[in-house]
């Protein structure tokens, strides 16, 4: 008896552990944190991956080093912060795309940390996601030229943009974050990264350098400014509205017109509805001719 | 074998599945993947605006047309993402950053600063030096449309269109019906009901 009880003591407490262990491993964490997000923009395909690359080698990397720059900001002009880089130098054997490198060695910087000064929240350190070339290592690099101050900067073209070479074959490498979004999301990399030398040889030939997207169609364009100009002024007249300038549906109206809002000037009903609907919340049945 | 252990063993089975029916419901599927993007919003009642304020970062303000990208891309969520209205004011803890990240840093990134479950301060970086903000006005504004998602607390979404779907492309540079219900799947709002089909 004395034995039965026990077990079933030490049973409860399983069960009790089952629960308390499940609670923590899955509450919202409600004490002081800090979540971050990130855009990666990274290529869907191949494909777009070439297209998108300037400047694409494939070499070996023969030295690394870090080098911290002191960050001037645009804004003030001021040293306001130092970024670490770190620089490959790659002796180029094969340049896929970008003749002018053919036979060089080449140095390919990325940006590791990023030190901010300013702001309520004092200096900021931020660890930036990147991936990390070996030396004596072959690897097919997808570049561009980024940096803003000069021009000349080589980079890896995004966070998809190194594949380790092992014979023929082509091994993409992620960044720890874009993997963890990828397999947040359930996938993995298209199959079309699979791939070999020969087979990229031949999408670089077929597929030269382009813009990663179509440019911009000049009316479309045309068409989102008209609207944005429309926006800004419905979003000015909210203001007024906020600091209680109106007396009347109709008076808010003749200052939209005055300002030149025109009826189905926010283009998409869904938006314009909303805004009809923004003003309602303030007592106001202003008719922005969202169906007309 | 004992009762006690048969007993023992049962109520360890019944433990173990309620941990598995924990770490199912936290990872059921749904419209938004909110995995990485714990709660961290801003308080509301359920009815009426809610209504948060950005400033430009001391140092790192957007300049240029980067500017022009983070209003824009303020009002489009404005006029289309009730219930939340983002406004500028110097004195916010929620700052706009335009920061020289390297050409393979992400596009954007988002720190939101949290205590109790709240928002406390929120950091909104655009990358100066990732090519496509480099080279394109319109993906400097999905960047700020994308990143402004995040601050209002909106998480990814494997939706397409949807102006926080990562692997987005320029058809469109403002919020879509998916990011306003993302919008409303954190703040339901009574005096904005949306009609979203999932």
């Amino acid at each position: 008896m004395t034995n039965l009880r026990s077990t079933g003591v030490i049973a409860a407490l399983a069960l009790l552990l089952g629960v308390v262990l499940g609670w923590y491993l899955t509450k919202d964490p409600g004490g002081d944190a800090v979540f971050t997000d990130s855009d990666y923009g990274a290529p869907y395909q191949l494909s777009d991956l070439v297209q998108a690359s300037p400047t694409i080698l494939r070499g070996v990397v023969i030295d690394l080093r870090e080098s911290k720059t002191v960050l001037i900001s645009p804004v003030t002009g001021t040293a306001a912060g130092e970024r670490t880089e770190v620089v490959w130098r790659v002796r180029v054997s094969e340049a896929l795309r970008g003749s002018e490198f053919s036979g060089t060695d080449v140095e390919v910087r990325a940006t590791t940390q990023l030190v901010l000064a300013g702001g309520d929240q004092g200096s900021r350190n931020l660890q930036i996601d990147h991936v990390s070339l070996d030396a004596g290592q072959e690897y097919v690099l997808f570049l561009t030229k980024f940096s803003e101050e000069t021009g000349d900067a080589l980079g890896l073209n995004g966070v998809l943009s190194a594949a380790r070479v092992d014979n023929e074959a082509l091994e993409f490498m992620l960044t720890p974050g874009y993997l963890a979004e990828l397999e947040s999301n359930g996938e993995g990399l298209h199959a079309s990264f699979q791939t070999d030398l020969r087979r990229l040889r031949t999408a670089v030939t077929q597929l030269p350098h382009a813009p990663r997207v179509n440019a911009p169609d000049p009316a479309l364009v045309a068409s989102v400014q008209a609207i944005e100009t429309q926006q800004a002024i419905v979003a000015g007249v909210i203001d007024e509205v906020r600091d209680g300038r109106f007396v009347s549906a109709r008076a808010i109206e003749a200052r939209l017109r005055e300002l030149g809002f025109e009826p189905k000037g926010l283009g998409d009903p869904a938006s314009c509805g909303a805004a009809e609907l923004w003003f309602a919340g303030y007592g106001f049945e202003v008719e922005l001719g969202c169906s007309e | 074998m004992t009762t006690g252990l048969r007993f023992t063993l049962v109520a360890m089975l019944v433990g173990g599945a309620g941990v598995a029916g924990l770490f199912a419901g936290a990872h059921a599927s749904r419209a938004y993947n909110n995995s990485g993007s714990y709660a961290c919003g801003f308080p509301y009642s359920g009815s009426g605006d809610i209504s948060v304020t950005v400033a430009d970062d001391l140092f790192w303000a957007p300049y240029g047309t980067y500017i022009t990208a983070y209003n824009a891309s303020q009002n489009w969520w404005n006029l289309s993402a009730q219930p939340v209205k983002i406004s500028n004011n110097a004195y916010s803890a929620h700052l706009k950053l335009v920061v020289p990240g390297g050409s393979s840093g992400p596009r954007g990134s988002v720190d939101r600063g949290c205590s109790g479950g709240f928002r406390t301060y929120t950091d909104m970086r655009i990358n100066s030096q990732h090519p496509d903000n480099i080279n394109y006005y319109e993906w400097r504004q999905s960047t700020a449309a994308h990143e402004l998602g995040h601050f209002v607390w909106i998480s990814h979404s494997s939706v397409t269109p949807a102006i926080m779907n990562s692997g987005r492309d320029l058809s469109f540079w403002a919020p879509v019906l998916d990011d306003r219900c993302g919008a409303q799947s954190r703040y339901p709002s009574s005096t904005y009901p949306l009609q979203c089909s999932y």
